[in-house]
């Protein structure tokens, strides 16, 4: 059996939990690759007009694989957090599933449907390998792997980003937005890599403990949303970090989730610490060359500001 | 929202407000709510924040925010941010939020405006609250009725002015027994509208996203001019279903309760994912098996759980047969554009009813309902 990936949206986050979960298993994985531009224009051809390029760039992902492997996992990710309160994913990736069903249906797919006010994460993926076949016990064991594995590899990263926001000299700058933007660099139209060019280090928001905002000092009101929490607090830890010079906050038109987290940014953590932020909007029409200019001058701006500080 | 307004002033006035009548939404409120809201923000966000304005322009010094709390969609977050934004640019005010966490606040509040008895305020607050009660069944009343009458009145404009008519009674009438007396009257007033011959006109049915579907100014008074055109077009949440049933989760729907239509909804949209969306696909599964003519799915641009669902709208109209028309309206919607999209789509369904009246004489009704719902 074949259980196919598509490397998007949520990928991102859980990134070596599901390879690892299947492979314990014996499952092959059959992973959809990077994104590219003929799997964005395939996606952009069958999605609603008016939905948020990655979830178009999803649509890609999985029509690269339908027909290629048996099944193909889309998740459902409904709660992810109970307790203080309750963390939801936005509605698309609530009906993630439903959708693809709709669009492509040809497609067979599995999904693993995370809502933590019904069962634990563990108890949703022990399911899901029931459907395929496999007894709770050894699912469980994968599991915990998969879980172990993923904490390794975000460990690593977390080791290496805090090492580069300890170094000296260069500028830092602080990168905002989903998972699913910043490690897509096809994307984001290499905007990180684009950030390095000039000569700054980049911290990316993901690879930084930041923790929920539930957890920090109280003085920001969270959002309903999990990963725009993560924003969130990230914004308030890179605001607060005299290291750090600037923030550059990726977000992707359409994105209902992002209007919202970017004026309470603006508004509410901007109201203690002056932000410099810039925000890049992206969609499918966006040019490479015109992110470049709005990148090298926003890092000019913030290598002359340090400049008249020092 | 809608007639809302009616039911809810006489809720309030009765906890001991003075209410300051926001007048309806329009072309002003519009330009301030997309002036000072984000860019990238849904419409309803932008139409309520412009109406703000206009309230707190005439004196509103409270202003009332329901909603709040978990939610996945945007509007859990509407009067937090239209809060901050009214406060950065200069307008005073105390604000409320009606929700599920701070029913105590709310209390206290109730009780602070009733001079600090609780007798007073729970004696106010039973009456007004029967008082909104009848009034926003009246209105819910009304309004049906002109559903239904207007494709068949013979001289336009004459539901209108009922309607129009009766909504200022409703609106002043504070007596719960005169507005039940009321009830007979306004039924027997629409029954004798002259009508036109015309047999069973199309009928349409209205989902989508809440405020689209009940608020006219943003819809472009679909309903009305729907009725107008000789459609009957049915919206599957009204104002006072929505304060009751939803907000308020009193008496849910008998019609339709939301468990059955859940249960409909759940095998293609199997959680609701923020605003009604869950609900509309199971009305418009119902419409299909209740031979509607067609479903027009109305949406603000990017709204989140609607665009989520679209593909699942369409994929459920295709089951079943039944033709989609999907309207996404956001500042710049023009109206001309919209209502030839209406009329190319209106044409699709006459053709498709006289071709159904023809199969009609040769297969029965019910063999041919089984055809077209697998
Ligand atoms: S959070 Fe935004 S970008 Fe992500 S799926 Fe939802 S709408 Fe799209
Ligand atoms: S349902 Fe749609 S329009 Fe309403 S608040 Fe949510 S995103 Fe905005």
């Amino acid at each position: 059996m074949a259980v196919g990936i598509p490397q998007a949206l949520g990928y991102h986050y859980y990134n070596p939990l599901w390879t690892t979960f299947f492979r314990d298993l014996g499952i092959e994985v059959v992973m959809s690759g990077q994104t590219d531009r003929k799997k964005l224009d395939r996606g952009i051809n069958i999605a609603p007009g008016e939905t948020c390029l990655p979830l178009k760039c999803y649509l890609g992902h999985a029509l690269a694989l339908a027909g290629k492997t048996e099944r193909i996992l889309v998740p459902r990710l409904v709660c992810l957090r109970t307790k203080p309160a309750i963390r939801l994913g936005c509605p698309k990736m609530i009906g993630l599933p439903d959708m693809i069903r709709a669009l492509i249906p040809d497609a067979s797919i599995v999904t693993v449907n995370i809502d933590l006010r019904q069962q634990s994460e563990e108890a949703s993926y022990a399911a899901l390998a029931r459907e395929l076949g496999f007894p709770a016990r050894r699912a469980r064991q994968a599991y915990a792997h998969g879980v172990d594995v993923a904490r390794a590899r975000q460990n690593e990263r977390i080791a290496l980003a805090r090492a580069s926001v300890e170094s000296n000299g260069r500028l830092k700058i602080g990168m905002l937005g989903h998972a699913y933007l910043l490690y897509d660099d096809f994307l984001n139209l290499g905007l990180l890599k684009k950030t390095r060019a000039t000569g700054a280090t980049v911290i990316n928001c993901r690879e930084i403990e930041a923790g929920d905002i539930d957890d920090g000092p109280g003085d920001i009101h969270p959002l309903s949303w999990y990963f725009e929490n993560h924003v969130l607090s990230a914004a308030r830890r890179f605001c607060t970090d005299e290291r750090i010079s600037g923030i550059v906050y990726l977000c992707s038109f359409g994105c209902g989730a992002a209007s919202i987290t970017a004026e309470v940014i603006e508004s509410e953590i901007g109201r203690g610490h002056p932000v410099h932020m810039l925000k890049v909007v992206l969609d499918e029409h966006t040019g490479e060359t015109g992110i470049a200019t709005r990148i090298e001058s926003f890092v000019d701006m913030l290598n002359l500001r340090r400049e008249r500080e020092l | 929202m809608g007639n809302l307004n009616i039911a809810l002033g006489a809720l309030l006035r009765h906890l001991g407000c003075d209410v300051v009548q926001g007048q309806k939404p329009n072309k002003r409120s519009l330009e301030m709510g997309v002036r000072y809201a984000p860019e990238l923000v849904c419409l309803p966000f932008k139409v309520t924040l412009g109406d703000m304005f206009g309230a707190l322009e005439r004196g509103a010094d409270t202003l009332l925010f329901i909603g709040g709390g978990d939610w996945s969609c945007r509007y859990g977050y509407y009067g937090r941010i239209q809060c901050s934004i009214l406060r950065r640019l200069g307008y005073e005010f105390r604000s409320i939020f009606v929700g599920n966490k701070d029913i105590k606040f709310v209390a206290s509040e109730i009780l602070r405006m009733n001079s600090g008895s609780w007798t007073t305020a729970i004696k106010n607050w039973t009456r007004g609250f029967a008082v909104a009660w009848h009034k926003s069944k009246l209105v819910d009343e009304v309004e049906s009725l002109a559903r239904h009458f207007r494709p068949h009145e013979q001289n336009r404009g004459e539901c209108a002015r009922l309607s129009h008519k009766f909504l200022k009674r409703i609106d002043d009438e504070d007596r719960v027994l005169a507005l039940r007396k009321m009830k007979k009257e306004i039924r027997e007033e629409f029954c004798s509208i002259r009508r036109t011959g015309q047999p069973a006109p199309l009928r349409i049915m209205l989902v989508g996203e809440s405020y689209c579907v009940i608020e006219p100014f943003v819809n472009f008074d679909i309903i009305e001019k729907l009725g107008e055109l000789g459609v009957h077009a049915e919206p599957f949440l009204t104002a006072h279903r929505w304060l009751f049933y939803h907000a308020m989760r009193i008496n849910e729907d008998r019609g339709f309760p939301r468990k059955e239509a859940r249960a409909l909804a759940q095998p293609v949209w199997q959680y609701n994912a923020g605003g009604e969306d869950q609900l509309s696909i199971a009305y418009t599964i119902r419409a299909a098996q209740q031979g509607f003519d067609g479903v027009i799915h109305l949406m603000p641009f990017s709204c989140m759980p609607e665009t989520a669902a679209l593909p699942v709208f369409e994929r459920v109209c295709r089951l079943y047969n039944i033709p989609f028309l999907n309207i996404s309206l956001d500042e710049h919607t023009g109206v001309a554009g919209v209502y030839t999209r209406i009329e190319a789509f209106l044409d699709v369904l006459s053709q498709r009813r006289a071709r159904q009246d023809s199969v009609e004489n040769v297969y029965p009704r019910s063999q041919r309902v089984a055809i077209q719902h697998p």
